[in-house]
């Protein structure tokens, strides 16, 4: 399974990939929103874990970037956004996308690393 | 010749004015008096020496002496006056209200404007303002009296009419206090740098205050702030006692000033709540950023760690790495408690009062510790989990917590440890829930019981006097309330939740 992951923050990038590599995904780690773009516009991911606050744009901008190649659908089931800033609008706005919304810090990290890994 | 006869003729008033009245009470008095026919001031006067008197007609000592007894009278039946009149209107007291009254009892007492300003600025009533020009015009007069008064000093100058009214207009006209010096060129008032000045108007005066320190720096908001208050409590004061009145009118007149500060007062109040609230929403934000800031690398290192507890094999290492988890629990715990402390909605939510007593207690950790506390609940309002659901705001109810356990921990702290305890108990009433909050320190006397709600009532030195009676409101504004309970040992206070129990 291919995964992208974009998070800037670095212990929980580094955490996420490991937890997840250790179940046998196959995860690319960016930190930033122009590589989480230029990650997407040359691979194919079957999932995209994607941060909300992001250094330099937010996630709900790698969605849009993202529309170029996937489908409305896809965008729905390949995209899971994880956040600290957790609010009604941030939830209405993934709820058009379809994707789920996930809050940091993770309550069962196992949980999240399960729902992370299926489609 | 002139000059002998004139000090003579003052050392004579002085030691008549000393034989009518008792000389030990009145040391050091100054007295003014009107009168139609003479228009004498003795200022700070001492046995051997009679500062400043002047007559405006010249007239000899013979005019002085049946004209100086009525007064004398009138200090001696302002005496017994303060105890009757004065003491039933201070009762109804506010802030501004108590504030004249004290004052108009020390200007009773010291019969003199000048003498009560000069005190004032011995007391540092008025911050960084060591010096004060005080001009009074008794209206129709031809001519106005100004005061030079600092601390140690005090001169008394006559001004005419057309000068006065110069100053008095320009300042009167300008919008704002500070002035430079410049705007007196050309009055005799001596000023260098940037003072403070306030002109007014009342029944029988025209007045005007100046304030300086002689330095070229600007006044600071607080400075000005403080000028104005001191000017718009004292001047209606000036005025009256200037006139000097009888008893009876004084005490009218008073009555009258009081009413006309009341919306002072109240502005005064509403200015403060303001303030108060928007500092606590400011530290609600930025309590929240710092959550939001913290949470995230937290969670960082939480997740690193627990993956290195699972990878490292040494068990020293394996143990480290698991009091680092042990220590980001403990923050993350910290951080989730501000989360319902500081919400800035004002929405009423469902929330576990037990709970939310308990995070204002974490939140209070350093006052606290050291604080036993015993937390009693009606064991048929909990939920099967031991919750106790309310609908209430949080962020109030917090702040009513906050308030209550830092005031008792503020009062309990000289006490031998151990003895400092706070009970609360909480029980179903008819009208909603109530909250029974007792602690061990040196209670509240039984006349303070209401006085303690009153804004501004403070007992420490550093505090505004607003937390309880921002308390009260905030309770009053839930449907419920907030009081004292007379209590032989510590203090207690009773908050009503209404409509409170709402158990899911």
């Amino acid at each position: 399974m291919q995964v992208l992951l974009v998070e800037d923050e670095i212990l929980i990038q580094k955490s996420l990939k490991m937890l997840m590599e250790k179940r046998g995904a196959k995860v690319t780690a960016v930190s930033s929103g122009k590589d989480a773009i230029e990650q997407i516009k040359h691979h194919d991911f079957d999932r995209i874990v994607c941060d909300l606050m992001l250094t330099d744009i937010s996630g709900f901008d790698v969605i849009e970037e993202s529309k170029h190649r996937y489908e409305k659908g896809e965008i729905a089931s390949k995209f899971i956004i994880i956040t600290a800033y957790s609010s009604s609008q941030v939830i209405d706005k993934a709820n058009g996308y379809g994707c789920k919304v996930l809050n940091k810090p993770f309550d069962n990290i196992n949980d999240v690393i399960e729902t992370f890994l299926t489609v | 010749m002139e000059n002998t006869r004139l000090h003579k003729s003052k050392n004579q008033s002085l030691k008549l004015f000393c034989q009518i009245t008792d000389c030990d009470q009145l040391d050091n008095v100054v007295y003014v008096k009107n009168a139609n026919d003479a228009d004498i001031v003795i200022s700070s006067f001492d046995e051997n020496h009679l500062l400043l008197k002047f007559h405006k007609h010249g007239n000899d000592l013979k005019i002085l002496k049946s004209n100086l007894k009525p007064h004398i009278q009138r200090i001696a039946n302002s005496q017994s006056a303060e105890k009757l009149d004065f003491k039933k209107i201070l009762k109804k007291n506010t802030i501004a209200q108590s504030q004249i009254f004290s004052n108009f009892l020390e200007l009773l007492r010291m019969k003199n404007v000048l003498t009560f300003i000069q005190e004032s600025l011995s007391k540092n009533l008025l911050t960084d303002v060591p010096h004060i020009h005080f001009v009074f015009h008794k209206k129709g007069d031809i001519s106005a009296s100004y005061a030079e008064i600092s601390k140690n000093n005090l001169k008394l100058k006559r001004m005419s009419v057309e000068e006065f009214n110069e100053v008095f207009n320009t300042i009167k006209k300008a919008k704002q206090t500070t002035f430079a010096e410049s705007f007196l060129k050309s009055s005799q008032i001596n000023i260098v740098g940037t003072c403070l000045a306030k002109a007014a108007s009342f029944k029988s005066h025209n007045l005007i205050l100046i304030g300086t320190r002689s330095e070229f720096i600007p006044y600071s908001k607080n400075h000005i702030f403080d000028f104005n208050l001191f000017c718009d409590i004292n001047l209606n004061l000036f005025d009256v006692i200037l006139e000097n009145k009888d008893q009876l009118e004084l005490t009218s007149e008073l009555e009258a000033i009081s009413n006309t500060l009341k919306e002072y007062d109240f502005t005064q109040k509403k200015i403060n709540d303001e303030f108060h609230i928007k500092r606590i929403s400011l530290l609600g934000e930025l309590l929240n950023t710092l959550r939001h800031e913290l949470s995230n690398p937290l969670f960082g290192i939480q997740l690193s760690a627990s993956i290195a507890t699972e990878e490292l094999v040494q068990p020293d290492d394996k143990e480290m790495a698991e009091q680092i988890l042990e220590a980001i629990e403990k923050c993350l715990n910290i951080l989730n408690g501000f989360s319902k402390l500081y919400n800035t909605s004002e929405q009423v939510q469902s929330i576990d009062l037990l709970k939310l007593i308990d995070e204002v207690f974490t939140l209070t950790k350093s006052e606290t510790k050291m604080i036993r506390r015993e937390i009693n609940c009606d064991p048929s309002l909990l939920s099967a989990n031991g919750e106790l659901m309310i609908q209430n705001n949080p962020t109030s109810l917090s702040q009513i917590f906050f308030n209550l356990i830092i005031n008792s921990s503020q009062a309990m702290k000289n006490l031998p440890s151990g003895e400092a305890k706070i009970e609360i108990k909480i029980s179903q009433e008819l009208t909603g829930l109530r909250v029974d909050y007792h602690d061990s320190g040196p209670g509240i006397s039984a006349d303070a019981i209401e006085t303690i709600f009153d804004p501004f009532y403070t007992t420490k030195q550093e505090g505004t006097g607003l937390g309880l009676s921002i308390c009260r409101s905030l309770a009053q504004k839930q449907g419920g309330d907030l009081w004292c309970v007379k209590s032989d040992k510590g203090a207690q206070f009773v908050l009503i939740l209404a409509h409170a129990s709402t158990v899911s």
